[in-house]
């Protein structure tokens, strides 16, 4: 299986945030600062390359009926696992993302990722998928957080280079609205907007390419 | 009857999967539950430390919603940790009230506002206004003097609210 | 009588200044997903009231009298969304027997309602803020209230926007999580809102 092309899929083409439009909850409400984008977005990728991992391995004993629940327990598990590990070594991402650790749970990405991929393929091929559907998740998140951050707050880096970020733009410019609920909306939009321009653009030069063959 | 057999499998395969859960975090949890514990000990140290510095503090008992826990600072006063709603949930935060009935400090132990509106409650500015009142508290959207949070009007009035309760405990305690 | 204000003011905030959708970014899935009808959106947004009742309910209880009495509470995440999964089957089942053309119309959404941030959102946000049971139940019900009422509006500018001209990289998706943002923006106009 070529990782190159699975690494494009994650990261453009099949985006679980902005092609497949799975996970909205957290991209939006979270992405107000880097840390929280760099934290969640690592935090979801290892939980998601688990979670593959163990299905992927069960795949053959979990009877198909009571599939659902059994993911979603395993799932759970690591998520709870993560987030006891948050609580003890990074309180501060723990604190910043609040609800939103335990409600990883519901995130459609790693279920669906389960249902659509793990269930069917082998342990290595999981976790390869984990890993690039992981990274396409964390570079939605901080493209997210970066536009977001730099527009509404006028700084860059906030929590991770130093407690405030890089300021930017001088404190007066920054929009307020964009680190509001609005922001997030908004941002998605266009963000979704773009990723759906780009991969428009990308299929037709593919098709160009088939039709000089 | 074979209906039967196959709705018990499915059900104790579950059940099994479930229980090698449950049991990998216990483990989890067994090794991090001192950690954590110790983490929310010392937040909670160094925030009494910080609202109102003595060198003993001696329990007292207290039957107030939503005060947490209540401490006696030598001579010097009193520091109350009291738990407040914020918008992402609870505000566990630690005030500190001087024998002359004004407060002292205020500190967040812990709270899950938002990054970068209700999380900027622990900035030593938004603090600091609390310092030297002692009387009911009000933002200014309610015709009071504090200077709420950019966006966080739920987060500053909670933050209010708290130091509030703590002032009533101290007067109904102190007298 | 105070415990009576904190009710209403609980209700108040979930359903505007702190609506669950708009505001909290809880359960923008499904409000994406089955807003397209305003019939449609009616019917979820009355089985997700329906659940977010019930589930809060059940997790208060199963957290009160089983998690806390056993010292379990790191197990909560696995047994709440266990607890949903067996609820949203069950009104799967009745709703099947009792209002099949409700069942029919809500299709794949209905078992979707499990991985609703909104419905493990309340529950977990219950044993956050320490609510009483009656609380919780309150916070659950006036919570699936905000989010029908979310739904149902965002339903109807969607009907507009069907027929809508605008760029072809912002059709369907982009514009309506803008069209959304909007709507989160006019409902900011309740936030700082206080009762008494």
């Amino acid at each position: 299986m070529n990782f190159k092309k699975q690494l494009k899929e994650g990261l453009l083409t099949n985006n679980p945030v902005l092609s497949q439009l799975l996970g909205m909850c957290s991209t939006m409400a979270i992405t107000t600062t880097l840390f929280n984008g760099i934290g969640m977005g690592l935090s979801v990728t290892i939980i998601l390359i688990c979670s593959n991992v163990v299905i992927s391995a069960l795949r053959k004993i979990i009877p198909d009926k009571i599939r659902i629940a059994a993911y979603i327990v395993v799932i759970a598990g690591f998520v709870t696992m993560v987030d006891l590990l948050l609580k003890a070594y990074v309180p501060a991402l723990s604190d910043s993302l609040g609800v939103f650790i335990p409600l990883i749970v519901v995130n459609c990405i790693i279920l669906g990722r389960a249902e659509a991929f793990a269930s069917k393929h082998g342990v290595l091929a999981a976790a390869v998928d984990g890993l690039t559907q992981g990274i396409g998740y964390t570079a939605a998140l901080v493209l997210m957080c970066v536009i977001r951050e730099l527009l509404g707050s006028g700084t860059f880096g906030k929590g991770v280079l130093g407690a405030d970020g890089v300021r930017i733009l001088p404190a007066q410019y920054p929009a307020l609205l964009v680190i509001l609920p609005v922001g997030g909306f908004l941002t998605l939009g266009c963000l979704i907007a773009l990723t759906q321009w780009v991969n428009r653009r990308l299929a037709e030069k593919e098709q160009e390419k088939e039709a000089v063959k | 009857m074979k209906n039967l057999k196959y709705i018990l499998r499915l059900t104790l395969t579950l059940l099994l999967i479930t229980a090698v859960v449950a049991g990998l975090l216990g483990l989890v949890n067994y090794l991090t539950e001192d950690k954590i514990a110790a983490l929310t000990k010392a937040k909670a140290e160094n925030a009494m430390q910080e609202v109102l510095p003595a060198a003993h503090y001696e329990p007292i008992a207290h039957s107030m919603d939503g005060v947490a826990e209540a401490y006696r600072a030598d001579e010097l006063g009193y520091v109350v940790r009291v738990n407040v709603n914020g918008f992402g949930g609870a505000i566990d935060m630690m005030v500190g009230v001087g024998t002359d009935g004004k407060v002292r400090g205020v500190s967040i132990i812990s709270h899950s506002e938002t990054a970068s509106l209700g999380a900027n409650c622990v900035r030593e500015d938004f603090r600091a206004q609390y310092i030297g009142a002692d009387g009911a508290l009000a933002v200014r959207k309610d015709g009071g003097t504090v200077d709420a949070l950019t966006g966080a009007t739920v987060t500053s009035r909670a933050v209010t609210n708290g130091v509030n309760l703590a002032l009533a405990f101290v007067k109904e305690v102190a007298g | 009588m105070s415990a009576l204000l904190s009710l209403f003011a609980i209700s108040l905030s979930a359903i505007l200044a702190e609506n669950f959708i708009l505001v909290k970014f809880l359960g923008i899935c499904p409000f994406m997903g089955v807003s397209k009808k305003t019939d449609t959106a009616l019917g979820m947004g009355l089985a997700v009231i329906f659940v977010m009742a019930l589930a809060s309910a059940a997790t208060w209880a199963v957290n009160e009298f089983l998690l806390v009495r056993l010292g379990l509470e790191y197990m909560q995440t696995v047994v709440f969304i266990l607890v949903i999964a067996a609820l949203v089957q069950f009104v799967e089942m009745f709703l099947q027997k009792a209002l099949p053309a409700l069942y029919q119309a809500l299709g794949i959404y209905l078992p979707l309602i499990t991985t609703n941030c909104a419905v493990l959102g309340v529950a977990l946000l219950n044993i956050q803020n320490s609510y009483t049971f009656i609380e919780a139940v309150i916070y659950g019900v006036t919570g699936g209230v905000g989010f029908t009422l979310a739904i149902v509006l965002f339903s109807s500018v969607r009907e507009r926007l069907e027929d809508c001209d605008c760029p072809k990289a912002f059709r369907g998706f982009p514009l309506a999580l803008i069209a959304a943002g909007l709507l989160a923006l006019s409902f900011m106009g309740f936030s700082g809102f206080k009762v008494f």
